[in-house]
């Protein structure tokens, strides 16, 4: 068509490379993607960091690849910090973003729980709001695996696997408040031939304050009297963030709502006295 | 050929611009090829789109929203057109504009109300394709009264099945008019297909009623107890969210039913499951229905008007279950899900029978009818105007306007006919 059809048109296309990647059983994380015009030299990943924290960078291992095509991988032994690292394309001094294509995470999904030493590193790469690919890493000393989640009769019943973790006939959950100085309530835990872990909250126990607040529980396993509290979550499938995909029903408790929900961390949480949904 | 496509919004997600996309860019390698899209409101389309395939927008949304003229309701746009509130005194303009001063050999229209633009405004010249992807039965009368009146200007409609084409050869009266039954394409996925093994169900479509996903939640609440570990994931958005998400909460699925939001692209999300299933009442064509088979998914799929039945053969590749039928629909599910084998077996003979949707045979239908469509008009037809301006170089342009203008006033008084003929 010619420049003098009408209208307001303009024919952006995507100028940034897209880039499709794959994790596979063994967490491995490969990334592929057309050369871009301009070429480059390699990819990076860059660790978002924390106000004021000097950003970190892995390099990502180049790989053959097709002509006209880049590969790269992240070997497993690479270990990445917890949290949101964008994939960035390196072309001399220069870093640039790569556009989230196709994400092969099969290999996340309905896997059997992880075995074998070490801390649990878990990748899943998505997209971020801009369109970016970004590889959510979490890692973790010892790790619980929540769900399913059950609220019945004014308690929360959680059933959950240990992964990495010894867990002793002693072991408890802990309930902490968020915020310094909080309090805190422990409940016992129960363990299945299989070793899978049981526990539930009197959620009434979360409302003993006069007068009644709005707060926030983090969920923890004590595995032995004397072992460091594990971050109760779910991180073992595809879904880089199940805020708003994994959600539980409220319940009432003296007047209060209350319900479990994961945070922007897959942590598992309890929001008592939650202001109206917004 | 330089063919353009007049679609309603290329920048969203959607069965029509799947479609659409897929069909212009197979086209594209031999053809020049645009979309014209009338609205656009954001930066980069959600899908991504060849580079050889142009595309332009009409109207800005992010610029134009509160343009005096975007704020009155359209004259020509259609009525009976479901779209209609997001039309205007500025998309009529615009479009008139485009189609005016359009040098492609073949206009494409995506809905019907762009259809009824087209066959008013195109230059005479211009071989004139509606695409239909809704069915005639479920267009309100007064878009049909509209079709009838208008539609004879057009050289061919295609819908997506076989029993909607019948429907507009028997029931418009259109003669002149070709009808073809052009199918919906989807390329052959980049990803490897489903291996059959994930305990994971997936169905996908906008959270809409007429997709009946609170039908599909209800039989799954017949089979949790039975499939503790198998989940059910339901893609896209759309006005029934909050509803859906009640009854999760009210049946107590809530680690096994998961509404996941909108993904693209989807083949990534179909290949984590190992069956699709699509519990719709209605269903003009059904892409999602293709896109899982091409993955390798077999398919559950209520037998609702069109298209499943002309896409999945019962007890080969799928079942069909009467719409409305819990029992059946978490029967059919169970069976699948009791028996990897058979979602294995029945996954690669998906496979092998979605591949006739593949965008190479029907591109070559498509090029086929535009083609002969093409030959017929330069062969014969009083298009004398419109083959005088071909030969003017520079008149074109305003040659193109003064067609325009006399089209927009034909079609004006076509419409106020057909206004008080209601």
């Amino acid at each position: 068509m010619t420049a003098t059809a009408a209208g307001t048109g303009t024919e952006a296309f995507a100028a940034r490379p897209v880039a499709g990647c794959a994790v596979d059983a063994a967490g491995v994380l490969t990334v592929d993607m057309e050369l871009p015009a301009g070429g480059a030299a390699g990819a990076v990943l860059r660790l978002r960091p924390a106000a004021g924290a000097r950003a970190t960078v892995v390099a990502l291992e180049p790989l053959p690849g097709a002509p006209g095509r880049l590969r790269f991988r992240l070997p497993r032994e690479r270990v990445l910090a917890e949290g949101h690292w964008e994939v960035l394309l390196e072309d001399g001094g220069r870093r640039s973003p790569v556009a989230a294509g196709l994400r092969d995470l099969r290999a996340l999904v309905d896997r059997p729980l992880p075995a074998g030493p070490g801390p649990l590193a878990v990748r899943v790469p998505y997209a971020d709001g801009g369109g970016a690919l970004v590889v959510r890493a979490w890692l973790r000393e010892g790790h619980v695996e929540a769900g399913p989640l059950r609220l019945a009769d004014g308690a929360l019943t959680v059933w959950a696997r240990p992964v990495g973790v010894a867990v002793t006939a002693g072991a408890r959950v802990l309930l902490r408040r968020r915020g310094t100085g909080g309090p805190r309530h422990e409940v016992p835990v129960r363990v299945d031939a299989s070793g899978g872990l049981r526990w539930t909250v009197e959620l009434a126990r979360l409302l003993e304050e006069e007068p009644p607040r709005a707060a926030y529980w983090d969920l923890f396993l004590l595995p032995s009297p004397t072992a460091a509290p594990v971050r109760i979550s779910r991180l073992l499938d595809d879904v880089a963030e199940r805020k708003r995909v994994f959600v539980y029903p409220h319940t009432r408790v003296a007047g209060q709502r209350v319900f479990p929900y994961y945070t922007v961390d897959n942590d598992l949480s309890i929001e008592v006295n939650a202001p109206e949904a917004g | 050929m330089k063919i353009s496509f007049l679609l309603h919004n290329g920048y969203g997600i959607g069965g029509t611009i799947r479609t659409t996309f897929n069909l212009a860019q197979a086209l594209a390698s031999r053809h020049e090829v645009e979309i014209i899209s009338v609205l656009r409101h954001r930066e980069q389309p959600h899908l991504a789109l060849d580079p050889r395939v142009r595309m332009r927008a009409l109207v800005d949304l992010a610029g134009e929203q509160d343009d005096p003229r975007h704020r009155r309701p359209p004259r020509v746009f259609p009525s009976g057109d479901s779209r209609r509130f997001q039309y205007s005194e500025l998309t009529d303009e615009r479009i008139a504009a485009a189609l005016g001063a359009l040098d492609a050999d073949v206009a494409v229209g995506t809905r019907a109300g762009l259809n009824v633009h087209l066959a008013l405004q195109a230059p005479g010249r211009v071989v004139k394709v509606a695409q239909e992807h809704l069915t005639l039965d479920g267009q309100p009368s007064r878009m049909r009264n509209a079709m009838r009146r208008v539609y004879p200007r057009l050289d061919a409609i295609t819908c997506v099945t076989r029993a909607d084409a019948a429907a507009y050869r028997r029931k418009l009266g259109l003669s002149g008019v070709r009808v073809e039954a052009l199918p919906n394409s989807v390329p052959e996925p980049a990803v490897a297909p489903a291996e059959g093994r994930a305990r994971v169900v997936i169905a996908a479509g906008r959270l809409h009623r007429v997709k009946r996903f609170d039908r599909l939640i209800e039989a799954w609440a017949q089979l949790a107890g039975r499939f503790p570990a198998w989940q059910l994931r339901i893609y896209g958005h759309g006005p029934e969210r909050d509803a859906l998400r009640r009854l999760i909460d009210a049946r107590a699925l809530n680690d096994q039913v998961f509404l996941m939001g909108p993904a693209t692209p989807l083949e990534a999300e179909w290949v984590k499951g190992s069956i699709a299933v699509l519990t719709s009442e209605f269903e003009p064509f059904g892409m999602t229905l293709v896109e899982a088979m091409r993955c390798g998914l077999p398919v559950v799929a209520t037998d609702c008007p069109h298209g499943p039945r002309e896409i999945v053969a019962d007890g080969q590749d799928g079942r069909l279950v009467p719409v409305g039928d819990r029992d059946a629909l978490a029967g059919a599910l169970a069976a699948l899900m009791a028996d990897g084998a058979l979602r294995r077996r029945m996954g690669e003979r998906a496979r092998e029978n979605a591949a006739r949707f593949d965008p190479a045979p029907v591109v070559e239908h498509a090029e086929r009818l535009f083609g002969e469509l093409l030959a017929a008009r330069r062969a014969g037809a009083p298009r004398r105007r419109a083959g005088l301006l071909r030969g003017v170089g520079a008149a074109v342009l305003s040659g193109g306007y003064a067609v325009r203008d006399l089209t927009w006033a034909a079609g004006a008084a076509t419409l106020r006919t057909a206004r008080r003929a209601r």
